[in-house]
C-alpha cells in the first residue's frame, strides 16, 4: 500500500514539474520575449493567440518529467526547443520588423532587419537543447 | 559531466548574444534619446554642363555605433555614402541630368546597416 502511495506521489511529482516546465517555457518564450523585444523595438509584436502554445508547452513538458529515464525523452527535448525558436521565429516576422519612429517633427515608417540576431538566438538555443536532450542518459543513470 | 558543460555553452550563448545585440541596442538608445540631432542628412545639387550634375551627400551623425552602407535615396535615385562614422560624412557623385528626375531635389529614404548587421531602411513622408 506504502510502495503504491509512493509511485502515485511520484508521478504526481513528476506531472506538476512537467506542467511548471510547461507553463515556464510558455511565460519566457510567448510572453516575457515579445514583451521584452515589443519595448526595445517599439513595434507592436506577439503571437496573437496564447491557448495552443499553452497547451503544447505543457503536454511537451509533462511528456519530458514523465518519460525523463526513457529515450523517449530525447526527441521531446528537442521539439520543445525548436517549439520555442519558432514561436520567436514568428513574433519576430522572421526579423524583419515595420515601425514608425518620430525623427525631425515628422514620423517615418522604418523597417528593420534583426535576422543576424535572431538566427544567432535560434541556433545557440538549438545547441543548447541538443546537449539538454542527452540528460536522459543522466537520469537514466541516477535510477 | 554534462550540467557544467550545458551550463558553459548557456554562459557563452549569453555573452554571445549580448555582444551581438548590444550594437542595435545602443543604436536605438541613442537615436531615441536624441531624436532631432542624432542624424541630419542633405542633398545638393550642382550643373556640371548640360548633361551631368555634381550631388553632394551630407550625413551629420552624432552617434557612436558606426554605420555601414550609407545610401540616400533622392527622388527616386539611391546615392551610395559608403561608411558613416561620428561626424560630417560628405560624399559627392555625378549624376546624369535625367536621373534625378524633373523637380527638385528631395530625399525619400535612407539605409543602413547599423554596426554592419542590421540593416535599417527609414522611409520619409
Amino acid at each position: 500500500m506504502r510502495g503504491v502511495r509512493r509511485t502515485l506521489l511520484s508521478i504526481i511529482k513528476k506531472v506538476l514539474g512537467g506542467v511548471l516546465t510547461g507553463l515556464a517555457y510558455y511565460l519566457v518564450y510567448v510572453v516575457l520575449l515579445p514583451q521584452v523585444l515589443s519595448a526595445v523595438f517599439r513595434a507592436p509584436l506577439g503571437v496573437g493567440y496564447a491557448a495552443p502554445f499553452i497547451a503544447l508547452f505543457v503536454a511537451l513538458g509533462t511528456a519530458e518529467s514523465v518519460l525523463r529515464s526513457h529515450p523517449v525523452s530525447i526527441p521531446l527535448r528537442v521539439i520543445s526547443k525548436l517549439l520555442g525558436a519558432l514561436i520567436l521565429y514568428v513574433v519576430l516576422n522572421g526579423g524583419r520588423l515595420e515601425m514608425e519612429v518620430t525623427g525631425g517633427g515628422a514620423v517615418l515608417r522604418t523597417e528593420l532587419d534583426v535576422s543576424p540576431l535572431l538566427h544567432a538566438v535560434i541556433l545557440l538555443s538549438l545547441l543548447y537543447g541538443s546537449m539538454d536532450a542527452f540528460s536522459y542518459y543522466t537520469a537514466r543513470d541516477s535510477t | 559531466m554534462l550540467a557544467p558543460a550545458k551550463l558553459g555553452i548557456a554562459a557563452v550563448s549569453a555573452l554571445l548574444v549580448i555582444a551581438l545585440f548590444s550594437p542595435l541596442l545602443v543604436f536605438l538608445m541613442e537615436a531615441q534619446g536624441n531624436p532631432e540631432e542624432y542624424m541630419y542628412v542633405k542633398a545638393a545639387a550642382r550643373p556640371l554642363n548640360r548633361t551631368h550634375v555634381e550631388v553632394t551627400v551630407a550625413v551629420l551623425y552624432s552617434g557612436t555605433v558606426p554605420l555601414r552602407d550609407f545610401a540616400v535615396t533622392i527622388n527616386e535615385r539611391e546615392v551610395a555614402v559608403g561608411d558613416v562614422s561620428r561626424g560630417n560624412n560628405t560624399r559627392t557623385v555625378v549624376l546624369g541630368v535625367g536621373d534625378l528626375g524633373s523637380g527638385p531635389l528631395r530625399i525619400t529614404a535612407l539605409s543602413y546597416r547599423v554596426a554592419g548587421l542590421y540593416y535599417i531602411k527609414a522611409y520619409m513622408g
